[in-house]
């Protein structure tokens, strides 16, 4: 029964957003298209020249195109998570103060419906890596669990913005811009060889450079994880996850109460 | 069956809504209590309908959102052997951007029903609501009466054991509250159980058996329906004579009404005595022309008679800051009873003020003798 719930939630996170409108569910997968485009043809421009990455050269002019699509994609889909993640209690306050829910369950939907984006978008990318003769490698099969351990601490990370959000709306506001700053401090568009070294250590604390350095690693390059930074990744996101569940259980009356 | 022992709520106000959170964090107090619920307990058996009464803040709604489970108590527990169903505020949980057909698969989910139940009721919750074509539009074109139909429909056919509803009777036409009364009926035999708060006496009194009277978050009485309504009306008794607000304001107003019975003297009157409604109306900024209405309701909030200065040909014209008085006079041809008075002041265009149960006409027995509410005073003569 509340498995069929919470399909039901998924299916709105995805389609329902854009009921009403003539393209309907696909702008699901138009949107995030578009998005990459448009970097995909901004950046291969600009950064391309410039990039030194070892395996990226052998991929000859689209090296870079797939080097920033596949961080690219993961990286929405974190950030998409977060985002709706920290705004799923106050967005469905007016189920909560009706029917009951558990509330864990409502930051769930987003984690899991920017699941099947990344999804269907990585299958338009493996059309387009066959079109280029992308040499494959067996070890591309380790992006499924890198990406579950990424929605993971997405998850974690948003669920605990909800609460905190469920008693400061301003954070609604803050969240996005946080994850700008975060794109940006994350080698998504640029390979971190070309940061400052005052820098570097900032961009190597955290997290979705380790996930997103492995995830390309087995991706572009066939490389087996690199199992220290990532579990610092995963203890991040288990800490994080105990850390949501505890506070919306002790916070639940007070999370009920306010919205 | 449903018991709720020593429930307990209050509402903590904060001055700031960070302190909450601050509050939760780091321990402290750092805020205000409001009671909203102060040990209720009660107990309700299987078949049983039971009503809540109470004025606005008593907290009858609050009462149900924790037995529903959306609001976590205090103190005290909830204990309800069987599924609870609850319907709380109008429209509940519906989704306004998709039809009425997409939002009975969603309230059904919401409710805890399977896909599979869902698609096999799909026909009886839409032949239920009685919303036909209406049911392919989006639920923000409803009128909050259909909304509500929409919802109950769903949750009738949800298979409650436990139901609670706030406020959900008021709405519907004369079929589809047929079909709710049918339908509640049988869900009584079936051992269903309800637990139902609404303004509308009239219909609580239909539904119900037993009502809980609450009063500032504590239950003052535990009754059969009929006496738990007198109970609660006698504890908000309405003045027989009332003065409202001094300052002169920018509309004309009501400025002060008494009624009296014309021998009595007092808000008491005898059954068939004469009463007198005296009105005094204070002009605003401007001179205006203004009509007054009034309405006897029973205690039911049924009118039983209302009419207004127009009604009766007479024009009003108030000058700016001035005043005027004006008496209606009838008889008060009604069942011994408690009975409300109500009072409208509006423009020529548009109305201006309306106090509900402004007034209380007590009704005692006289010499005549009738049953039913209001005395026809028939003749009855030999005729052949």
């Amino acid at each position: 029964m509340k498995l069929e719930l919470l399909v039901h939630f998924v299916r709105q996170e995805l389609l329902d957003r854009h009921a009403g409108t003539a393209l309907g569910a696909a702008w699901t997968v138009l949107l995030p298209l578009a998005h990459i485009l448009i970097f995909t043809l901004v950046f291969s421009e600009v950064m391309a020249a410039r990039l030194e990455l070892p395996g990226l050269a052998e991929l000859g002019r689209h090296g870079y195109a797939i080097y920033l699509v596949s961080g690219l994609l993961a990286w929405n889909a974190f950030a998409n998570t977060v985002t709706r993640a920290a705004a799923s209690f106050r967005e469905k306050a007016h189920l909560l103060t009706k029917v009951p829910l558990p509330l864990l369950l409502l930051p769930l939907p987003a984690a899991l419906a920017e699941a099947v984006i990344y999804a269907l978008s990585m299958a338009f990318f493996a059309i387009f890596l066959a079109l280029v003769d992308f040499p494959w490698h067996a070890a591309a099969l380790w992006v499924a669990p890198l990406f579950a351990l990424q929605q993971l601490l997405a998850l974690a990370l948003g669920t605990l913005l909800a609460v905190f959000s469920a008693f400061l709306r301003d954070l609604a506001n803050a969240v996005p811009v946080v994850l700008q700053l975060w794109f940006w401090l994350t080698p998504v568009v640029y390979v971190p060889a070309i940061l400052p070294r005052d820098w570097a250590w900032l961009v190597g604390f955290n997290p979705m450079t380790a996930l997103l350095a492995n995830l390309r690693g087995a991706l572009i390059a066939g490389h087996s994880p690199d199992w220290g930074p990532l579990a610092w990744v995963a203890g991040l996101a288990a800490a994080l996850g105990v850390a949501a569940v505890f506070l919306t259980r002790r916070l639940e009356r007070d999370i009920r109460d306010s919205l | 069956m449903l018991e709720a022992r020593d429930l307990t709520k209050t509402f903590r106000i904060y001055r700031h809504p960070a302190a909450r959170l601050w509050e939760g964090l780091a321990g402290g107090v750092r805020h205000r209590r409001a009671t909203a619920l102060a040990g209720v307990s009660f107990r309700v058996a299987r078949g049983e309908s039971v009503a809540v009464l109470g004025g606005n803040g008593a907290g009858k709604s609050t009462l149900l959102k924790l037995i529903a489970g959306v609001l976590l108590p205090d103190r005290g527990t909830v204990r309800a052997a069987g599924r609870v169903r609850a319907l709380l505020e109008l429209g509940a949980g519906l989704e306004p951007q998709l039809s009425g057909a997409a939002n009975i698969r969603t309230l059904g989910l919401l409710l805890g029903m399977s896909e599979g139940e869902i698609a096999a009721r799909r026909e009886a919750i839409a032949a239920f609501s009685g919303l036909g074509e209406a049911l392919a539009r989006p639920v923000r074109t409803y009128s909050s009466g259909m909304a509500m139909r929409l919802a109950f429909a769903v949750a009738a056919h949800s298979d409650p054991e436990i139901l609670l509803v706030d406020e959900a009777f008021a709405v519907g036409d004369a079929p589809f509250r047929a079909r709710c009364r049918a339908w509640l009926a049988d869900f009584r035999r079936g051992g269903g159980t309800l637990l139902v708060v609404s303004h509308d006496l009239a219909a609580v009194a239909e539904l119900a058996q037993r009502g809980l009277v609450l009063e500032r978050g504590r239950l003052v009485a535990d009754l059969p329906v009929g006496e738990a309504v007198d109970f609660y009306l006698a504890r908000t008794a309405a003045p027989a004579a009332a003065r409202w607000e001094e300052e002169p304001a920018e509309h004309p107003r009501l400025a002060a009404a008494r009624l009296a019975g014309a021998r009595s003297g007092s808000g008491e009157v005898t059954c068939g005595e004469r009463v007198l409604l005296d009105v005094e109306l204070a002009g605003g900024r401007r001179p205006a022309a203004v009509v007054v209405a009034m309405a006897v309701r029973d205690r039911f909030g049924q009118t039983l008679y209302a009419t207004d200065s127009g009604a009766r040909g007479l024009r009003l014209e108030l000058p700016a800051g001035g005043a005027r008085r004006l008496r209606f006079a009838f008889a008060a041809d009604l069942q011994p009873g408690r009975y409300t008075v109500a009072l409208g002041l509006a423009r020529e265009d548009s109305p201006l003020e309306w106090r509900d149960a402004a007034l209380e006409l007590v009704v005692v027995a006289g010499q005549r003798r009738f049953t039913g509410v209001v005395d026809l005073a028939a003749r009855l003569e030999r005729t052949a």
